[in-house]
């Protein structure tokens, strides 16, 4: 018993040092953070950011975001979208466990991805030489399962994903996106 | 056998529920709870940078919080704050505030919340300045 709580009290000073590693490393810039940025990130060549700030809310208004924050002066567009998280595969895949564990007797609890909330962030911000804007958006959401809970929370890094947006964008304020 | 186990066992639950009420005693204490001094904590959550240029502080601190993988949430250029969520498993919420600091400084604080605790070690506001430092060009400076 006592070998045990002294095991607890270990345990719990692990827990300590563990909780300032993971905040310093959340704070901590990553090593991948230049290739993000590039993947974020496109350049328009023109001096109007107003002109990228009001493509950049329509191309959110297209894509059913709600437009939830703007600070125009420091070139902030901040929107969401709740959506459906559903994929038949994980569903299938729940299912067909839950089947098979009720066929040997037991109960299963399927869960499954149900809802998200999609959360999209754009900054945009003259270049250097006032000759062109910059713009980064990101990507982020929450999804809950079917139980409620939280399944899990993360920022989206698929280059394709951004690469779309940006021809959307694009299109929309009749410029061409440039790679940084 | 049985009771002389329990008889063992019992000071120690009684030794873990006085561990745990020394830590919870009304979570209503949550609200004006700090985990450090409001001194110590200025000090750690807060630098100053060498500009006058508040539009561009603000700017490079949205630069710098994007390069962490955060979402910027709100921003204010007449109040200079701005809140962020970063989500990679975790969830991390962040204000940070610019300011006038003296007639030749802004003032940069940072605070942060990680899951259900505040960040009030100096470790991780370090990365932060960092970080915003290279942004900046600018060295950041320790207040007192």
């Amino acid at each position: 018993m006592r070998s045990l709580s002294l095991v607890l009290a270990l345990l719990l000073a692990a827990c300590q040092t563990d909780a300032v590693q993971q905040q310093t490393a959340a704070l901590t810039l990553a090593p991948e953070s230049m290739g993000l940025r590039q993947i974020q990130t496109r350049r328009f060549d023109t001096r109007d950011e107003g002109l990228i700030l009001s493509a950049t809310a329509g191309v959110l208004q297209d894509l059913g975001f709600t437009i939830e924050e703007t600070a125009a002066d420091s070139g902030l567009i901040v929107g969401s979208k709740d959506r459906a998280a559903i994929e038949a595969g994980q569903v299938a895949g729940q299912l067909f466990f839950a089947a098979l564990v009720a066929a040997l007797g037991g109960t299963a609890n399927p869960i499954w991805d149900q809802t998200q909330k999609i959360r999209v962030s754009i900054v945009t911000k003259p270049s250097a030489d006032n000759a062109a804007v910059t713009v980064r958006v990101t990507f982020q959401r929450v999804v809950w399962n079917n139980q409620g809970q939280v399944a899990h929370v993360e920022t989206i890094n698929e280059a394709t994903l951004y690469q779309k947006f940006y021809d959307k964008l694009s299109q929309a304020a009749f410029l061409e996106a440039h790679q940084i | 056998m049985r009771s002389l186990r329990l008889r063992s066992t019992v000071p120690h639950i009684l030794l873990l529920c006085l561990a745990m009420s020394g830590c919870v005693t009304d979570s209503k204490m949550e609200i004006l709870a700090t985990d450090k001094s409001q001194v110590e904590l200025r000090a750690l959550q807060t630098r100053a940078f060498d500009t006058t240029n508040k539009a561009l502080t603000i700017r490079n601190v949205l630069a710098t919080l994007q390069d962490l993988g955060f979402v910027v949430d709100k921003a204010d250029e007449k109040l200079g704050t701005i809140s962020a969520t970063k989500l990679s498993g975790y969830a991390m919420r962040i204000t940070v505030t610019v300011r006038p600091r003296g007639s030749a400084q802004m003032a940069v604080r940072a605070s942060a919340q990680y899951n259900l605790v505040a960040v009030s070690d100096p470790q991780p506001y370090q990365q932060f300045f960092a970080a915003l430092e290279k942004a900046m060009f600018l060295t950041a400076q320790q207040v007192d």
